[in-house]
């Protein structure tokens, strides 16, 4: 019995792995005012397929998986042709997560206080 | 008031005096060249520069750094792995002298600085926040760029402030401004114009060319520079998601301008005048943009990637040694966080419930056993909650439990250690406390309204005159904070 459960279970898990799971998420572009390029592939090389501006990049896409190299690969709308784009443009918050950045209230010191630092903006809301 | 005459005359002395080349330059318009065709590591001249080492300076530094912080983790993990990353890009990178050290400091904040010495102090959230090491070796190799390029604040002021203090004073004096504001320039005087205004104008020069020197080092030591963008988009997060206050120090009056706050409470912490704090925020947008923004930031070091590295954009990340080094250290940053939340919780809730006590003393306990039974991080958490059930001698006990350095804690628990003192009576253990914390940390801004207020009940009339001259000599700015 234990037997055919596992064989079921093997069944059931390659097959949820090996099918095209396409899901429609959210999608922000890391910055603005700069066209975006589409590409074939994820690797180096890859032919570009489209350039899309940013005014016209949606807001929702369909997203199917992202490489080792941070390209994800999705379609602009359900029926449009697969493509991967840059990671470094664009984000999807409900697939990579949102990192909660902490602010610390009590340290006196911050980004860029005392020799250069990463940022010059600094300190935490003031209650 | 003839703001853009003071801009041009500042301009020309300063290049008149041939002392500075127009690449030392303010980043106003024409001076921007960081749209340059080329590779920085490239087209910059190591050669020229004299790397120094100086043990003592570097001690200086790492006291500095532990005395406005929250202190060093006390664990070789994250630091050795930190390490690690730094000596790849330093190998691949110029060749100098330079043997920069990673210290971690307890923070969930992001942040990262470099020190006049070399040495690099990034703040233990980069573990938390980042999620392969392609991440950590920007913000490392970013760091070490300044330390390369000589970023060293002092040595710009040494080398400008006199002629931009002599320029200002020389556009000032000609300008047909009226006879206040010339008083009211006197006040606060073109020294500390200089430091407040014009000196994070250069930041913002310094802080592209070591991203551009960043980039270059990361990708000589394999890494994929797209995720410099993922690391300074947490910067830009930190921007958009806190505002700043306003702290008696350093930019704290160039802050205040940033929000064109000249109302009365404003003028009165900067000792301005109404008029100085307006013709200061004209000053200031004469000078336009002071700080690069965040966005604006993460598309130069897109453009500069695409155009110079397109080809390492498509390496594959590391997680690898990242997931190992993290999942080392995981008690640690879990109790970290927890320490964290209860701070938050002891500021943020002003009436908490005795089940509400019981319930956060428990997590405060677990905090402090194993391997953080003695990190400053964890044990001042616990401490504040001890004083906030007004149990003070505990939390003292809780400063007497955390590993120190020469027998000194970080400058933010001395202060609470001088204050609880003081509210168990021991007025006299807390001024000795004082001044032998002020003497060890040389002194800074925060120490003095403790020793004054101190000395004034358990001192001597000359050591309280001493405290509040030094102290106004010191701190003009602050002088408020000085009586």
């Amino acid at each position: 019995m234990k037997q055919l459960l596992f064989v079921v279970m093997a069944v059931f898990l390659s097959t949820a792995v090996s099918a095209e799971t396409w899901t429609e998420t959210e999608a922000k572009l890391v910055f603005t005012g700069m066209d975006i390029n589409l590409y074939e592939g994820p690797e180096r090389g890859a032919a570009k397929k489209k350039i899309i501006s940013s005014d016209n990049f949606p807001s929702k896409i369909w997203y199917l998986e992202t490489s080792k190299n941070r390209m994800h690969h999705i379609r602009l709308g359900a029926e449009d042709e697969a493509v991967w784009v840059k990671g470094a443009r664009v984000k999807l918050p409900e697939i990579e997560g949102v990192v909660a950045i902490q602010c610390e209230r009590n340290a006196n010191k911050a980004t860029g206080f005392s020799g250069r630092g990463l940022g010059n903006r600094s300190q935490c809301k003031g209650k | 008031m003839g703001f853009k005459n003071i801009a041009k005359v500042l301009l020309l002395s300063a290049t008149l005096t041939g002392c500075v080349t127009t690449s030392d330059l303010p980043f106003i318009g024409a001076y921007d060249t960081s749209d340059k065709e080329g590779r920085f590591v490239e087209l910059y001249q190591f050669s020229d520069l004299t790397y120094t080492f100086d043990e003592e300076k570097i001690e200086t530094d790492r006291r500095v750094m532990i005395r406005d912080s929250k202190g060093l983790i006390p664990d070789d993990n994250l630091a050795e792995y930190a390490q690690s990353i730094l000596d790849r890009i330093v190998q691949t990178g110029p060749n100098t002298p330079l043997k920069p050290k990673v210290h971690i400091i307890a923070s969930v904040a992001p942040g990262a600085y470099t020190m006049p010495s070399g040495d690099i102090f990034i703040h233990h959230s980069i573990f938390d926040y980042s999620d392969n090491e392609d991440q950590i070796a920007f913000i490392l190799a970013h760091e070490y760029s300044h330390a390369l390029i000589q970023h060293n604040r002092s040595d710009i002021i040494d080398k400008l402030r006199p002629y931009i203090v002599t320029a200002l004073d020389i556009a000032v004096s000609q300008t047909d401004s009226d006879d206040q504001t010339k008083k009211a320039l006197k006040v606060y005087g073109t020294d500390l114009i200089t430091r407040d205004l014009l000196m994070p104008v250069w930041e913002r020069k310094k802080e592209d060319e070591a991203d551009r020197l960043g980039i270059d080092l990361m990708v000589a030591a394999g890494y994929n520079p797209n995720e410099s963008i993922k690391a300074l988009s947490h910067v830009k997060a930190y921007d958009d998601t806190f505002e700043a206050i306003h702290p008696v120090e350093r930019n704290a009056l160039e802050k205040a301008l940033l929000k064109n706050d000249t109302s009365d409470a404003e003028i009165k912490k900067f000792n301005l005048g109404s008029l100085t704090a307006k013709f200061l925020v004209e000053f200031q947008n004469a000078f336009g943009n002071r700080h690069p923004d965040p966005q604006e930031r993460m598309k130069k070091v897109f453009l500069y990637i695409e155009r110079e590295y397109e080809d390492a954009g498509y390496r594959e990340l590391s997680h690898l040694d990242f997931n190992r080094a993290v999942f080392q250290s995981e008690e640690i940053l879990n109790k970290y966080k927890k320490s964290h939340d209860l701070e938050l919780i002891l500021v943020n809730e002003e009436n908490i419930s005795t089940a509400k006590f019981a319930e956060i003393t428990s997590s405060a306990r677990w905090t402090v056993t194993g391997s953080t039974v003695d990190h400053a991080y964890t044990r001042q958490a616990f401490a504040k909650l001890r004083a906030r059930q007004g149990r003070f001698d505990l939390a003292l006990q809780n400063l007497d439990l955390t590993s120190n350095d020469d027998g000194f804690l970080p400058g933010l628990m001395e202060k609470n250690r001088i204050d609880w003192l003081e509210r168990t009576g021991e007025a006299e253990k807390a001024y000795a406390r004082v001044k032998e914390v002020g003497n060890y940390y040389e002194w800074p801004l925060r120490f003095y309204p403790d020793a004054i207020r101190l000395g004034q009940r358990v001192g001597t009339k000359k050591e309280v005159s001493a405290y509040k001259l030094e102290c106004t000599l010191k701190y003009p700015q602050s002088r408020d904070l000085c009586q």
